[in-house]
């Protein structure tokens, strides 16, 4: 599913930051993997390359076989729309909009329409378990409530990866132990998801615990 | 094209005053542009009408004095004065000529009476190609007709203020007898006033030239006359013909400018055209400008706004926009700001128009309505600013999208607020 050769990353900052420094990694379809390491160990910075939200220098990254590199805005747009759901640490929920038209908008921009948009929100809302919540806007939604919402979205065009950058960063023991259980029931029914974390009881839900240090892989082990 | 209006329309909601601040600067410059246009178009149809009484192709020879002397010519202080022989010379010379026509004044100071009421006003005699010449617009009664010229007839026609000060508002002056300096006339109809030209018409009384001359018993000599040329579809200056073929013929220097003046109709119509084109160009280059100062604060105002949205922005090409969805969805954001507020201010326009023309009627014998005519915005202006709109909307809206729009989504969502 998702296959990395000698992946580098450098930041040209004043003083030039080589983040990932020759990564390679496999990911095969179904499989449920954490990445894990100190904060700068690039663990973010490689998850953002997998969802083609950040560009790498130089090595290959190829997901469901096609090579992800120097793509077109369009290209890349459709990518990250029908292969991947990115859910993130802070929500990342637009605001303005409340909980059903955040789950539809991926679907906007394939062109969907309105009745089908909102047909298929209100269902990835039934399996977050946040019908009632449709109408709501994200500052009416709790941190637990927010999260499951952004699953529901990443979720929503039906991709074949998911990932996720410190999706429990920002919430309480219970509400983590239900965002998980989340994932964990996505993973069963087929679908590849990575998840960053800094936490291991996080870690420990996935088959596979992958851990970097300074910009390489440190361990691999299931 | 719904959704687009629908999140536009959300992220105008969100920064209300914002929008409407920034609105309001490209209200005030449609305002302002639609205001010179209407006015310039109505000062435009004042003057034009000014010259609605003649023949485009008309020209008008008025003898003056000579100032200058040439041998064997006419002595300083002569008055240059025109009789039929002149004029039959003019019109074998010059065969553009189609008609020809005097415009007599008899004497200074003539009393006109009707019973108690009476006045001095001009007494014109003009020939029976005069209305060929210069159309005169009747309120009631008729005009001189043939058997007037032939036969001599004492009638006359009167202009509307001669009207008002002989007969009053209530006595129909149509067939009523006035007495010119003795002699009575009959009024067979009378002359709309109206236009600043017609001001010397509304206290004129008309007849023909042979009934003055043969009633009053005066030389058959004038100092005015009045040419109908061909219409050639161009304008042409005769004025150095008629004066080179005058002067040779009458005895005076045709360099003399005050012996002689020529009124050509269509070139003062063709000059008043060249300045209403040249009050058009400056009207619109004000307003645009004006204009200009509202679309840079659109534009900063999306600069703004892209800023604050890239946060926004990234979540939607991380999710999938591409970066044309984004460039579209914040022009069309500066888009309806601009239409929104530049209608408001077109509106407004047409409503200050309105306002104006009411202020002008109420002052009906100022003059002024003669010079503005009705302050109006036709059909094309409407559509020219209309599309001058739609082009500051998406200029001021195209930078700051393409800006926001370009950058990879993690920059844009790591940025600060």
């Amino acid at each position: 599913m998702i296959k990395l050769i000698d992946i580098h990353k450098t930041y040209n900052a004043e003083v030039p930051l080589h983040v990932l420094k020759g990564i390679d990694l496999e990911i095969n379809k179904g499989e449920f993997v954490s990445i894990m390491g100190a904060s700068g160990s690039g663990k973010s910075t490689l998850l953002n390359i997998l969802g083609i939200l950040d560009k790498y220098d130089s090595g290959e990254y190829y997901l469901d076989g096609v090579l992800i590199k120097d793509l077109s805005d369009k290209k890349a747009a459709m990518y990250r729309n029908r292969n991947i759901g990115f859910v993130f640490q802070a929500f990342n929920l637009i605001s303005f909009k409340n909980a059903v038209d955040n789950v539809a908008l991926p679907l906007y921009y394939q062109g969907v329409n309105l009745r089908k948009r909102n047909k298929l929100a209100m269902k990835h809302l039934d399996v977050v378990g946040l019908v009632e919540w449709a109408n709501h806007y994200p500052n009416e939604l709790s941190g637990g409530q927010k999260q499951r919402v952004a699953i529901a979205r990443a979720l929503v065009t039906d991709p074949e990866v998911i990932l996720a950058d410190e999706p429990t960063g920002q919430l309480d023991s219970a509400t983590t132990n239900d965002v998980l259980g989340l994932l964990k029931s996505i993973n069963r029914q087929g679908k590849t998801i990575v998840v960053v974390t800094h936490d291991s009881a996080v870690a420990n839900c996935a088959d596979r615990i992958i851990r970097i240090k300074d910009g390489k892989i440190d361990n691999d082990e299931k | 094209m719904f959704e687009l209006i629908k999140e536009t329309s959300s992220s105008i909601r969100k920064h209300k005053t914002r929008s409407m601040l920034t609105g309001l600067g490209i209200s005030w410059g449609m305002f302002i542009l639609i205001i010179l246009l209407g006015i310039g178009q109505g000062l435009k149809e004042g003057t034009t009408s000014m010259f609605s009484d003649y023949a485009t192709n008309s020209v008008w020879v008025t003898g003056g004095i000579v100032k200058e002397t040439k041998i064997g010519g006419k002595p300083v202080g002569s008055i240059i004065k025109f009789d039929d022989k002149i004029i039959g010379m003019l019109k074998a010379r010059i065969p553009e000529i189609q008609f020809v026509s005097p415009e007599v004044t008899l004497g200074q100071n003539i009393t006109t009476t009707y019973r108690h009421n009476s006045g001095h006003f001009e007494i014109k005699g003009v020939g029976i190609d005069y209305k060929k010449i210069k159309t005169l617009g009747f309120k009631v009664g008729r005009d001189l007709n043939v058997k007037d010229f032939r036969e001599k007839r004492r009638n006359v026609i009167i202009g509307e203020q001669v009207g008002k000060v002989l007969f009053g508002q209530n006595v129909d002056p149509i067939g009523k007898s006035i007495d010119i300096a003795g002699v009575y006339f009959k009024v067979v109809g009378v002359i709309e006033g109206g236009t600043m030209y017609g001001m010397m018409e509304e206290n004129s009384i008309y007849m023909s030239d042979r009934t003055l001359f043969s009633t009053f018993g005066v030389e058959r000599v004038y100092s005015t006359f009045g040419l109908l040329m061909e219409n050639k579809g161009i304008t042409v200056d005769y004025e150095d013909e008629i004066r080179e073929c005058l002067s040779k013929e009458m005895g005076f220097l045709s360099s003399d400018t005050r012996a002689l003046y020529v009124q050509n109709i269509q070139l003062q119509v063709e000059a008043f055209n060249y300045l209403f084109v040249g009050l058009n160009v400056f009207i619109w280059f004000v307003g645009c400008c004006i204009l200009l100062c509202g679309i840079i604060g659109v534009t900063n105002i999306m600069y703004l706004s892209a800023k604050e949205r890239s946060r926004e922005f990234g979540i939607r090409k991380a999710i999938g926009a591409t970066s044309g969805s984004i460039l579209i969805l914040l022009t069309t954001e500066s888009l309806v700001i601009t239409a929104v507020f530049g209608l408001l201010g077109m509106a407004m326009g047409y409503f200050g128009l309105n306002v104006f023309n009411e202020i002008l009627v109420m002052y009906p014998d100022s003059g002024i309505l003669e010079i503005f005519g009705q302050a109006s915005i036709n059909t094309s202006i409407v559509i020219a600013s209309l599309l001058l709109l739609i082009a500051c909307g998406i200029i001021s809206g195209l930078l700051p999208a393409r800006k926001a729009a370009s950058v990879m989504p993690i920059e844009a969502l790591s940025q600060e607020n």
